[in-house]
């Protein structure tokens, strides 16, 4: 299937993709491909696009010529009995420079659209457009963190973005270089400890796009996977004002039903335990900094950075053992008891708002499922 | 002591021939002290094909561990240690080395020359090279093999994020690049100083151009990496924070020190090969290379622009639009010199009456697939596109096609072309037919697919991936690639196998070629040649004049095989080694002094192995104990091998 198709831009550009997908047999491509940066969905990846494909066309018309003239040279010059003796000829100066400035005004051209395109893509960065959100990403040995500036709170490998606009992404890295990419909306930057870099995104639909770590960073470098979550802008107010709420903790009372009194404990070793030292939960004892801040872990939809949906069985199994489900890991296995693990789950899938989702299974608004 | 010469040079296995030796030494022996261009020649591309097939097998692990989604054929960490020990042992242990042998056995026959300009120096570096490949493997079975991948960013390679595989890469690096720039000194020093008389540079035949280039570019390049590999060791071992941000250090300094090696590098692994083709092709063509000039000097284009384009590894790392500009631009200046070679090469073929045997197939291959890899170079010299490009299956793609599609074919077309003059006997056509369709076809089914796999958005060095993401039908199919591209490689040895058996009856020119190493015997003696070739024109044993160089009319050259009389019988006697030796009235009396074998360059070189083993190794009371003996040791045996030269 090709992939072009599905380009949100103009019928030109349209016919563009269709011919250049014919001549490199771009049909090797797989449209399921969720990170296919051939299938751009915002006008980042779709501004490279277009400079991609013209290089790839000439690319394609080069590949034929030098292909041809070898096959044939090769073919027509053959040794035969009898046949014609090599000419001796050395060079042919007009030939040699022909070819190089052929060659060079190919690259001339090449270069300033190249220059061109790097102009587009740094405008929204030099002067943001007034709606655009700020949201700094920090890579962690295997996650992405994601801090929404405007609005103080962090959330961890969902990246919930406004569909149509601009979201100026800051990258930066906690221990090693990671890189920052949602390939069908932006490229890549890589964040670099104690640097920091900027790229923008946009996406034109609602969706889940995928994003990755696209630099080697240790053991789970194919681990380190999120999502960029667009919906329309109603929606993603709604989710940051239920981002920034303070969690309620669970009490348990004398008349608290069954699944109360199972959260109550799940906080309370969570407070107390080894939980703490490495995971922050707004308003609570716990204010670790070395894994993912876990505030309103429900209304994620994923865990250990999209190595498993976020489902209860997937965080009871990760609580059982982090190292199997995702060897390297930082978090070690706490051998914890079963029981504890079924509290711990309890209180971390319990529903952020009980209206909207049920904790642990849904993602964090309709539109973005798929 | 007695100073012999070595016998003349047969193929491993093969019975020396004795008859000029006064005494027989044993074989190890006589291999462990040569100090002969051809046998060191020979050990490289032995050593250098062995680690070839080690690279490969890793290869096939990575390929294995990616057939299939979510595969648990090897751990994660497993798998990191098979792709960065597959591209380090491919590029320092088996291309270099590769490149090196083939350049030593021929570039001294090439230029009329004895031996390389320091015999002793050349098996130093042989050795070095040996023992620093043992000592990177070594860490397979010492607790684990190097995991950050070979371009090692900062700050992975710190202490508290890599182990001790990490301290094998660094040492590792370190002794190989002693190894390369000493042996790029010898080449440097022969080709300017040794060729035969009247070989003036536009006469030198175009593979010394290129080795001189990549000889070069190892001296200017690799200080950038030793220095930056120190800086390493510093922060692991000593406490600086040369590339910890939290110290005040920056990780990005490693990329641009490492880069500023790592680019000229790729043009040492392929120059070598340039050079190759542009030998190949004329000789299989009949006729003389088309733009010769242009070919000699864009080497040197190439070579110098290729340290002015290293930040282009770096595009995605936030260096501003201006500098990925600058650097953009003499990404796609050094395209025009390189993309003109093509046109060049072509050119050659083009009017020819083309021999289309093995090693003309393979220096067609080369042009073909070596093409794709420059054609997406340029979408990746572009930064724009390189922000979705880079470190994808994209990239996984390009640096194949340049390098296997590129260096390995160019190597395979060398090996077919002067394997005669090295073992004496052809290799077989017919198994050499079946070898080169069956690499091109599975070269391509491996790695034309990861254009596709890049361009999904697949991730370069991930050990796994998700079902249903895209990437589940090219990963097996570039699996079963790899599979049959082993095979293929298998088959050329099979070939060299099956050849060793046959009779030694190679003629001494046996592809009616023209450069001087072809005016001896195959394989030459131990001195090459019996009188000191003179040369009169670029193509000596075609014997065109310089009339028809320039009148550029001659009548076709297959009808002429070697001319002996093209080549001056001047008798004179090499003495260009200072330090050489009386030869014993061997040579046919024409006092041709050659040097001594001797056992000190390998001596000293395993005590570098032996060294850092024990610095890395033993508990740190013990480490004085270990360097004041290593520094003993070196006094001895460097004045063992000082004493032998001036006995």
């Amino acid at each position: 299937m090709l992939m072009g198709a599905t380009h949100f831009a103009t019928p030109a550009r349209r016919w563009a993709a269709l011919i250049s997908l014919t001549l490199l047999g771009l049909v090797g491509c797989d449209s399921r491909s969720p990170q296919s940066w051939v299938n751009p969905q915002g006008p980042y990846a779709s501004t490279i696009y277009d400079l991609f494909l013209p290089i790839l066309i000439t690319a394609v018309v080069v590949f034929v010529i030098v292909q041809g003239l070898i096959v044939y040279s090769v073919f027509k010059f053959r040794e035969r009995p009898g046949g014609p003796p090599a000419q001796q000829f050395h060079g042919n100066l007009t030939i040699e420079l022909t070819s190089t400035i052929i060659t060079a005004l190919v690259f001339i051209v090449v270069l300033a659209m190249t220059v061109n395109t790097q102009q587009v893509l740094s405008a929204p960065l030099e002067t943001p457009p007034a709606d655009a959100i700020h949201v700094k990403a920090i890579g962690h040995q295997w996650w992405w963190e994601f801090e929404y500036q405007d609005s103080g709170f962090v959330t961890a490998s969902d990246m919930v973005i406004p569909t149509g606009t601009t979201v100026i992404v800051e990258v930066t890295a906690a221990d090693v270089i990671h890189a920052f990419w949602v390939p069908m909306l932006t490229g890549q930057v890589a964040g670099i400890p104690g640097r920091t870099n900027h790229i923008w995104l946009k996406s034109e639909k609602d969706g889940t796009y995928a994003g990755v770590c696209n630099q080697f960073c240790g053991i789970q470098h194919a681990m380190m996977r999120y999502a960029a979550i667009s919906v329309p802008r109603p929606e993603f107010d709604a989710w940051v004002e239920r981002q920034r709420m303070a969690p309620v903790t669970p009490v348990s009372s004398a008349n608290a039903d069954q699944s109360l009194v199972l959260q109550a404990k799940g906080a309370q070793l969570f407070a107390a335990g080894a939980c703490k030292t490495c995971h922050m939960i707004r308003g609570t004892e716990a204010i670790g900094k070395v894994g993912p801040d876990l505030t309103h872990f429900s209304s994620r939809t994923s865990i250990a950075s999209k190595t498993l949906p976020s489902t209860v069985e997937n965080v009871k199994a990760w609580l059982r053992n982090p190292q199997a489900v995702k060897p390297g890991t930082i978090m070690p296995n706490l051998n914890l008891k079963e029981e504890d693990i079924d509290a711990l789950t309890a209180y971390l899938c319990r529903p952020v708002d009980p209206s909207i989702n049920s904790g642990c299974q849904v993602a964090p608004t309709n539109a973005a499922k798929k | 002591m007695a100073v012999e010469i070595a016998p003349q040079v047969a193929p491993v296995g093969a019975q020396v021939s004795n008859e000029t030796a006064p005494y027989k030494e044993s074989f190890l022996w006589e291999w462990a002290t040569t100090v002969d261009h051809k046998k060191i020649g020979i050990l490289y591309l032995l050593t250098g094909g062995l680690f070839f097939l080690i690279g490969g097998l890793e290869a096939l692990l990575v390929r294995t561990q990616l057939m299939v989604p979510r595969s648990d054929f090897m751990s994660a960490d497993l798998y990191n240690q098979m792709f960065t020990m597959h591209a380090t042992t491919m590029i320092f242990l088996a291309v270099m080395p590769i490149n090196v042998g083939l350049g030593n056995y021929i570039v001294p026959l090439m230029v009329g020359a004895l031996d390389m300009a320091y015999p002793r120096l050349n098996a130093f570096s042989y050795w070095l090279y040996l023992f620093g490949g043992i000592f990177l493997n070594l860490s397979f079975v010492m607790g684990g093999a190097p995991n950050v991948g070979w371009f090692g960013y900062a700050p992975l390679t710190e202490n508290q994020y890599s182990g001790s595989g990490t301290d094998f890469w660094v040492i590792g690096l370190q002794i190989l690049g002693v190894a390369s720039i000493a042996g790029a000194l010898n080449f440097v020093v022969t080709i300017l100083k040794m060729r035969a008389p009247g070989m003036t540079f536009n006469r030198m035949p175009l593979f010394c151009w290129a080795t001189l280039v990549t000889a070069i570019l190892v001296l200017f390049a690799f200080p950038a990496i030793t220095i930056a590999l120190f800086l390493v060791m510093f922060d692991r071992h000593f406490g600086t924070n040369f590339y910890n941000a939290a110290g005040g250090g920056d990780p990005l300094l490693w990329q641009h020190l490492f880069w500023f090696f790592g680019h000229p590098e790729v043009y040492i692994l392929i120059l070598p090969a340039f050079g190759i083709i542009s030998e190949v092709l004329p000789v299989f063509s009949r006729k003389p290379i088309f733009g010769y000039s242009f070919i000699a000097y864009s080497s040197v284009a190439i070579g110098f622009l290729g340290f002015t384009v290293w930040a282009h590894h770096m595009f995605a790392t936030g260096m501003g639009d201006i500098a990925n500009t600058a650097f953009a631009t003499g990404s796609f200046l050094i395209g025009v010199p390189t993309g003109v070679k093509i046109f060049n090469w072509i050119g050659t073929i083009w009017g020819g009456s083309v021999r289309f045997n093995t090693s003309m197939k393979f220096a067609t291959g080369f042009i073909g697939t070596f093409t794709v890899g420059g054609l997406s170079g340029i979408m990746l010299a572009s930064p724009p596109v390189d922000f979705q490009e880079t470190a994808t299956y994209f990239v996984v793609a390009h640096l194949h096609y340049v390098l296997f599609g590129g260096a390995i074919m160019g190597l395979f077309a060398g090996l077919y072309y002067w394997w005669p003059k090295m073992f004496g006997r052809a290799l077989d056509e017919r198994i050499g037919n079946w070898h080169f369709w069956a690499q091109l076809l599975a070269f391509n089914i491996t790695f034309f697919p990861m254009h596709w796999l890049g361009m999904e958005g697949m991730p370069r060095r991930i050990y796994t991936y998700f079902p249903n993401e895209g990437f589940d039908l090219w990963n097996p199919v570039a699996t079963i690639g790899s599979y049959f591209l082993g095979a293929a490689v298998l088959i050329f040895v099979a070939n060299a196998v099956i050849t060793a058996f046959r009779p030694a009856d190679a003629t001494d020119n046996p592809w009616e070629a023209s450069s001087l190493e072809w005016a001896t015997t195959s394989p030459p003696p131990a001195h090459n040649f019996d009188v000191e070739p003179v040369v009169y024109s670029r193509y000596p044993l075609w014997d065109i004049s310089e009339e028809d160089e320039h009148g550029g009319s001659h009548s076709s050259v297959s009808s002429h095989g070697v001319s002996a009389t093209a080549i001056a019988t001047v008798a004179k006697a090499h003495d260009e080694h200072g330090d050489a030796h009386e030869s014993g009235g061997h040579g046919g009396g024409h006092g041709i002094h050659l040097p001594a074998p001797t056992i000190y360059p390998m001596i000293l070189a395993l005590g570098v192995l032996i060294l850092f083993l024990a610095v890395l190794f033993t508990p740190p009371t013990l480490k004085i104990v270990f360097v004041v003996t290593a520094v003993i040791y070196f006094v001895v045996s460097i004045t063992g091998w000082v004493k032998e030269v001036t006995d």
